[in-house]
């Protein structure tokens, strides 16, 4: 053809106006077209009218045109609609993608763009509530840890529970990856979405693609954030003369003298001579206010016919809210797809991450446990113009000295190489395969500081310095994890009209080895010199520790496992109304003998679109109404290794003459019969849309039962050796989910308009079978029951406190008998006239109910108007119970922590007779026992989120706005005494945080 | 396709290949060595006893033993349970194995197999001496075996034939050199001998097989009492067994039963009752409860103006250290601190790393069982003088020797005070007083330290701790419940459980 007439024109964003770059105008059935430049304009030869221009654009909905002769003469100005319609996104499910309106299982999905705003350097916590069934347990804020759990529907197992985090295919920690990069997250949450992934999938998978290059045009990206965090959670201490006086009263009740003179007391409350009178505030020395974060993330996506490459760096450093805390992490990425030939794509992922984890010579854990434990009546920091000096108290703790002096650096270097082809067979068929090299290398360093030889300011007597003060060490350990895996897989999709068939058949492999070597050295010649070599070689270790072991100093392993898997999937679907899918998958893991190696994961789903049915033509109501169920088994594999052998464990060393000598004992019995833990997961699930889809309902409700989980069943200690896992138990999980989300009547101009999201969810946990065995006690909290939840709690009954004669007669049964009004009562639950710690009938302890959270919820509201957007994410759990432990309940009974509502309720005969909390005593142990009067009740609501962003009218940039956000500003909950998405009541970890930023989001 | 799918572990070895050569033998008794008595069986045993005090710790501690609320969920109780079995399934395991190893000296091998028989009858001591009659397991049994009990004596005569046994091979030596000092030895199976035939009333073997000990004359009293108890007293002559730590290999918080202001947290404490068994040397001082007081004291605990570290110990109520009774829960709660097994010279830069060997036999020890067997017997005659004089006038004791023409009962009186005084928390209380019936003078209001009051007169501290005794049931300790529940071969726990 000769092409003589040119077409001219722009193409908008229909909504904003905004001209679109980038977008390919290409002519119908051809391969002859071009893209639209910096200001959207196109210029194209065509043949004349009648020809018919296709104009598309990724997140836009194509548009097809046919030009006319006024197109010609006048020009043509396409608006591209977004493309919002939720049934035509495209989801990410195991090994390829799926189109939403064709999923038949449990599957959420949400783009990157919803996590990209928020100020967050740990990814992990944008999952938080963004889809029901999916809990994220918050651990604390120690930057550049992991510090979350996330469950899927509920606690599957006994055992490792985690579910499969695969980041572009990969096994990797969640924390790891940056924010800006993630294109989508797909939580796949039922058997038929998950089975493809065998025998890890059984507590559910999440998929993380991070970005590629966008098809043509290029842009350049640049967001940060920088922002503060401030301390959530911690409890209110009582103000010092409060907690004076309830020492002094606990020493009392117990017969004692005051431990605080009425002159001490009149001095630290004015403060005067703080030498002579010191009072610690240890939270002034350990925390900080304002730490400081900041995010930079640069990224340049760009394409052509040749192929397209997505490049990032991103930086980060966090300051923690406890003092010399820092998390730096700085990474490249590189994702490129090469066109080598039509038919042949070249894909490869590289991956560069540094990680450098900072903080003193002691963990946070350690830190926290010291203000929580340790007397007030100390100097905190001599004026001796040195740092971190101070009474060490019982020659150690003192938590300032530990959280300002010494250093822990936990260093790595990751790297993470995919190499894959794409290789398009016919238009039906396509292979693809990958090979993929996971490394991980971290040095971790530990240095503690000397403190011996130090003088006190007041006594100018020398300063025991015992324990961790006494000596300096340093400890060193490399980690290093190499992880090698292949895959190769045929997909096949074709459509016959209104049969539309579609399959994969795949062949996975994965190599994992990771090895542990650790040293350490005493007596450094000063606290300055921190090489190894300059350490005593008298008093040197390998592979274990000093004091408290890092995450990898003090041990020594070396392990290794293989997965082979085969897999393949089949759908099927008819005229968009019927599909079917099923999956299977066929696992040889490493981990069990002969004879049980391999394992077999089948899965079967169907959909049904009601609303497209003839019959449904005449009902206006639904714009969707869509019924589906699926059924499918699934393994855990992680077990631990070698359990189905008897070995000879040889680190049992002994020691002759001052000189260790080898040992070696079969210390744990093998199960060669040792096997999988298989779930198997039923979901039926209903989608519903409303008013062209603008409301959506998604339901889904589900019953998962794992069976074969691996349990030590106890064999008589006289056998001698440890039992066994075996697999001996049964655990059922229970539950349904909803989301509702609205949009708003979309709108041209740039007018008001909102989306709402809420989403709910409840799971109820159950242990069906422990071969009638147990219970069984992990922790001295947890019991583990027939019939009862894997979290339930255990311990005595109490009706409140003794108030009077009256109760002391009604409850003659204590557990001490220094008991008396104004302590708790335990209820004598099997009325043998003693108050007994066992459990079950010989004793008193009773199951008190369990840490579950139910009915979680979360609610989602976006808003956009002019230049403005807003958005706000809350989340909460309706009902929730955590126990409380340690210091927080013993306060100055153990010369601990005072809480201030500890101050305000305690029970005194005279002073507080009204009081809810017990009578303190020094030394008390009686009412420290594991009971329900210590329970708390921990619901919440949350403003986990909010976002203000104003997009600027300007013509420089392509885009640029500008936001302030900020994290868990808002917090309802009945508990002062712990931040509730704290695992337990005891307040013994890095401390959570809240967090307020500003940044802004560039497009060149 | 299970190519690469079988992996072997690279740190340790499946049992298809081991005991081919000696050293297996020789790395597999080792093992059995590290089942030996720990701080709790050697300082904690003694704190449930009316000369000491555990702390409370949460439930299920020796603490509740001592105050006599025994019951068989006792996780401490449990875990001694466990590690004798443990033990012995390491030592069952040598003894049933080591026949397959062709590749190898015999004497050594010999010798291994008797120090494995020697551990073996050492757990079997303790467990019938703590729960009388117990399992009698004497080869590895497989996971779905049960065991049910034997009688004590059944236990006993075992323990003493092969003991016996071992003394009629000769297969264990006299002494070791070099890096097997700490060995199982000839000396130490005659001195396990006297001890469970003592625990039995049977004084005519108590006797002689003290006296065989004697008789060996490669042991003698050790002259620094105090010395003994730290690094300075390790191996020597007193010693005829004990568990041995090292620095770079097993270590303990050498300070953490003893006082908080060296960094300990109290976990055993000294109370009054040691206190009244103890002798003076010259006469008492009405304002110095402690002048002239048995040296032996001093070396055991520590007590108010006693120096310990750098500095004095002070458990007054208005002490200003971290020994204040009760001011933490690392400080004392009766005002005293043990001191015996605390070498504060060598162990203060850090007594995390402590490895001062727990003696778990030694001479003295023999020398007094030895003037028992034969006060019991009704032979006393001057070797009795001899053997309790002995331990009275060590150089750095020097307590009067007793005079002869002393009666049977004067005489019983003398040497249980002086195994009460001489070997204070080295874990032999308990069952001397279960053996003599006055293990129920524990009972009631538990008496501490001396302190004067505001009118400058001496009181005894108590926190109104009191403790309970059931003579009927706490002389034997409990199956624990999990064996109850998990060994349907054991069907009734001892009486009142």
């Amino acid at each position: 053809f000769a092409q003589d007439v040119s077409v001219e024109g722009t193409v908008t964003d229909a909504v904003s106006g905004q001209e679109l770059p980038g977008v390919n105008v290409v002519i119908q059935g051809t391969s002859t077209g071009t893209t639209t430049g910096m200001d959207g304009s196109f210029s194209l030869n065509v043949d004349g009218p009648g020809t018919v221009l296709v104009f598309s654009y990724i997140g836009y909905e194509a548009q097809t045109i046919s030009i006319t002769s006024s197109h010609i003469s006048e020009g043509l100005d396409v608006e591209l609609q977004e493309d919002v319609a939720l049934l035509e996104e495209l989801i990410v499910v195991g090994f390829g993608t799926q189109e939403r309106a064709d999923v038949t299982g449990a599957v959420s999905s949400i783009q990157g763009a919803e996590v990209e705003g928020r100020p967050l350097t740990n990814p992990a916590l944008a999952l938080q509530g963004i889809t029901p069934g999916l809990q994220i347990q918050y651990g604390g804020g120690q930057p550049g840890e992991e510090n979350t759990i996330a469950r899927i529907r509920g606690t599957g197992t006994l055992n490792n529970a985690n579910p499969l985090v695969l980041i572009d295919g990969v096994e990797q920690s969640l924390s790891t990856v940056e924010p800006s990069a993630i294109q989508s997250i797909s939580v796949l949450k039922d058997a038929a979405s998950a089975s493809i992934y065998g025998s890890r999938a059984a507590n559910g998978v999440i998929l993380i693609e991070t970005k590629r290059g966008q098809s043509s045009g290029m842009s350049v990206t640049y967001n940060n954030h920088i922002g503060v965090q401030n301390l959530l959670g911690w409890p209110d201490s009582a103000g010092k003369e409060d907690w004076m006086r309830l020492e002094n009263e606990a020493q009392v009740n117990a017969g004692g003298q005051p431990t605080y003179s009425e002159d001490y007391i009149q001095n630290v409350v004015a403060g005067t001579n703080p030498l002579q009178y010191p009072w610690a505030e240890w939270e002034e020395g350990v925390f900080q206010d304002n730490a400081f974060e900041q995010n930079h993330a640069l990224s340049i996506s760009t394409g052509s016919d040749i192929g397209r490459i997505y490049a990032s760096m991103n930086y980060t450093d966090t300051d923690g809210v406890i003092q010399n805390f820092n998390n730096k992490r700085a990474s490249l990425r590189l994702n490129t797809d090469f066109y080598l030939r039509d038919d042949l794509t070249l894909t490869t992922n590289l991956l560069y991450r540094n990680r450098n984890v900072t903080g003193p010579g002691f963990r946070p854990q350690r830190i926290t446990q010291g203000i929580l434990h340790i007397n007030r009546n100390a100097i905190m920091s001599f004026p001796d113009g040195q740092d971190a000096t101070g009474d060490l108290l019982f020659g150690s703790w003192n938590p300032f000295i530990m959280a300002n002096s010494g250093e822990t650096q936990r260093l790595s270097n990751d790297i993470l190489g995919k190499v894959g082809l794409r290789y398009q067979l016919t238009d039906y068929l396509n292979i693809e395969g990958d090979f993929t090299a996971n490394l991980i290398n971290t040095d971790e360093t530990i240095f503690r500081e000397s403190r011996s030889g130090m003088i006190h300011p007041v006594t100018g007597q020398t300063v025991a310095a015992s324990g961790w003060f006494g000596t300096n060490t340093l400890q060193e350990a490399n980690y290093s994890k190499e992880e090698l895996s292949q895959r190769l897989y045929l997909n096949y999709d074709q459509d016959f009209g209104i049969h539309d068939i579609s399959g994969l058949i795949g062949y996975e492999e994965i190599y994992n080895s990771s090895e542990v070597t650790s040293a350490g050295r005493a007596n450094f010649f000063n606290n300055e010199l921190r090489d190894l070599s300059a350490g005593d070689a008298g008093d040197q270790r390998t592979c274990r520790s000093y004091n408290d072991p890092g995450e990898f100093a003090g041990s020594c392993y070396n392990n290794e496992w293989r997965l082979r898997s085969f897999f393949g999937r089949v759908n099927y679907s008819y005229d968009d109304r019927y599909s079917v899918q099923a999956n299977l998958r066929y696992d040889g893991s490493s981990r069990f003998g002969d004879g049980n190696r391999w394992g077999l994961f089948p899965s079967f789903s169907a959909g049904w679109r009601i609303s497209s049915e003839s019959f449904m033509d005449e009902v206006d109501l639904f714009s969707n109404l869509r019924l589906r169920a699926s059924w499918g088994q699934l393994g855990n594999q992680e077990i631990g290794l070698y359990q189905f052998m008897n070995i000879y464990n040889l680190n049992q060393p002994y020691q002759f003459n001052g000189s260790v000598t080898p040992g070696a004992a079969v210390t744990s019995a093998g199960n060669p019969n040792i096997t999988w833990e298989t779930t198997t997961m039923s979901n039926i699930g209903l989608d519903l849309g409303f008013a062209d889809d603008r409301i959506e309902v998604i339901g889904e409700y589900f019953w998962n039962y794992t069976e074969d989980i691996l349990l030590d069943l106890p064999i008589p200690a006289t056998i001698g050796v440890s039992p066994p896992t075996q697999n001996a138990a049964e655990v059922s999980n229970v539950g349904w989910e909803l989301q509702v989300n609205y949009n708003s009547q979309p709108r041209m101009d740039q007018g008001f308009q909102y989306t709402v999201g809420v989403s709910f969810s409840d799971v109820v946990n159950t242990i069906e079978s422990l071969s009638g065995e147990g219970p069984f006690f992990p922790d001295k909290f947890t019991v583990w029951a027939e019939g009862h939840s894997i979290n339930s709690l255990r311990g005595l009954r109490s009706p409140g406190l003794y108030r009077s004669q009256a109760d002391l007669e009604q409850y003659p049964a204590t557990v001490n008998p220094n008991v008396g009004v104004g302590d708790i009562i335990y209820e004598d639950l099997n009325g043998d006239g003693q108050i007994s710690q066992s459990f079950g009938e010989n004793g008193d302890q009773y199951i008190m109910g369990n840490e579950d959270p139910r009915y979680e919820f979360g609610i989602n509201f976006g808003a956009s108007f002019k230049g403005f957007d807003f958005s706000m994410f809350w989340q909460g759990v309706l009902q929730q119970k955590h126990t409380l432990d340690g210091a927080l309940m013993e306060g100055p009974n153990w010369q601990n922590y005072i809480p201030a509502v500890m101050a305000e309720e305690t029970y005194h005969p005279e002073r507080n007779p009204e009081g809810t909390w017990p009578i303190v005593t020094a030394g008390n142990t009686w009412n420290l026992q594991e009971s329900d009067f210590w329970i708390q009740d921990t619901k919440y609501l949350r403003l986990k989120n909010f976002q203000l962003g104003y997009t600027v009218n300007q013509s420089y940039l392509r885009n640029l706005r500008v936001f302030v956000t900020g994290e868990n500003l808002i917090t309802f909950t009945p508990t002062d005494l712990f931040d509730p998405e704290t695992p337990r009541g005891r307040s013994q970890f890095f401390p959570h945080t809240k967090k307020v930023a500003m940044g802004v989001n560039v497009t060149f | 396709c299970d190519d690469g799918l079988d992996m072997l572990p690279t740190g340790s070895v499946s049992e298809d290949i081991y005991w081919q050569r000696e050293s297996d033998a020789v790395t597999a008794v080792n093992a059995a060595y590290g089942e030996l008595d720990d701080q709790t069986m050697i300082k904690q045993l003694d704190a449930v006893t009316d000369i000491g005090f555990r702390a409370a710790s949460g439930p299920g501690t020796l603490h509740d033993v001592g105050a006599g609320n025994i019951d068989p969920s006792n996780s401490a109780i449990e875990s001694i349970w466990n590690r004798y079995y443990r033990g012995i399934r390491k030592a069952n395991d040598v003894i049933a194995n080591i026949d397959q190893i062709e590749v190898g000296n015999q004497d050594v091998l010999n010798r291994v197999e008797a120090e494995a028989r020697f551990l073996r009858a050492y757990f079997y001591t303790q467990l019938s001496s703590l729960w009388g009659g117990v399992p009698l397991i004497t080869e590895p049994i497989n996971i779905d075996e049960r065991v049910g009990r034997s009688d004590k004596q059944q236990i006993v005569d075992f323990v003493v034939s092969e003991l016996d046994n071992i003394i009629s091979n000769n297969s264990l030596p006299i002494a070791y050199s070099g890096d097997n000092i700490g060995r199982a030895t000839i000396g130490a199976a005659h001195a396990l001998k006297a001890r469970i035939a003592i625990r039995n009333n049977n004084w005519t073997m108590a006797r002689d097989a003290a006296k065989a000990v004697m008789d060996l004359g490669i042991y003698s009293l050790y002259p620094s009492y105090s010395g003994l108890f730290q690094y300075e007293g390790q191996n020597s002559s007193e010693i005829i067994f004990d568990r041995q730590y090292a620095q770079g290999g097993d270590v303990y918080g050498a300070f953490g039963y003893s006082a908080a202001s060296i960094g300990g947290s109290s976990v055993v404490e000294p109370v009054h009752k040691l206190y009244e068994l103890m002798e003076f040397n010259g006469p008492q001082n009405p304002d110095d409860p402690y002048e002239n007081i048995d040296p032996r004291w001093d070396a055991t605990v520590y007590y108010t103006g006693a120096p310990i570290g750098n500095s004095i110990y002070d458990s007054t109520p208005d002490s200003p250290t971290a020994d204040r009774i009760l001011v933490s829960e690392g400080a004392t709660d009766h005002g005293y601190n043990l001191k015996k097994w605390v070498d504060w010279e060598n162990d203060n830069a850090n007594p995390g790393n402590g490895s001062i060997n727990l003696i778990h036999i030694r001479y003295g020890d023999v020398l007094l069982m030895y003037a028992e067997a034969k006060i019991e017997l009704d032979e006393i005659d001057q070797s009795v003088y001899d053997a309790i004089n002995a331990i009275r006038q060590r150089p750095t004791v020097e307590m009067p020797a007793i005079t002869s023409g002393k009666t049977q009962a004067e005489m019983r009186e003398i040497v249980r005070n002086e195994r009460a005084v001489e070997l204070a928390f080295e874990g032999l209380r308990l069952f001397d007083i279960n053996r003599w019936g006055i293990a129920s003078e524990k009972e009631g209001l538990v008496r501490g330290a001396y302190f004067r009051n505001d009118a400058g007169e001496w009181y005894l501290h108590d926190t109104g701790f009191t403790r309970s005794f059931n003579s009927s049931r706490d002389t034997l300790w409990p199956i624990p419940i999990d064996e109850m529940n998990s060994n349907s071969a054991i069907t009734t726990n001892n009486p009142g459980y």
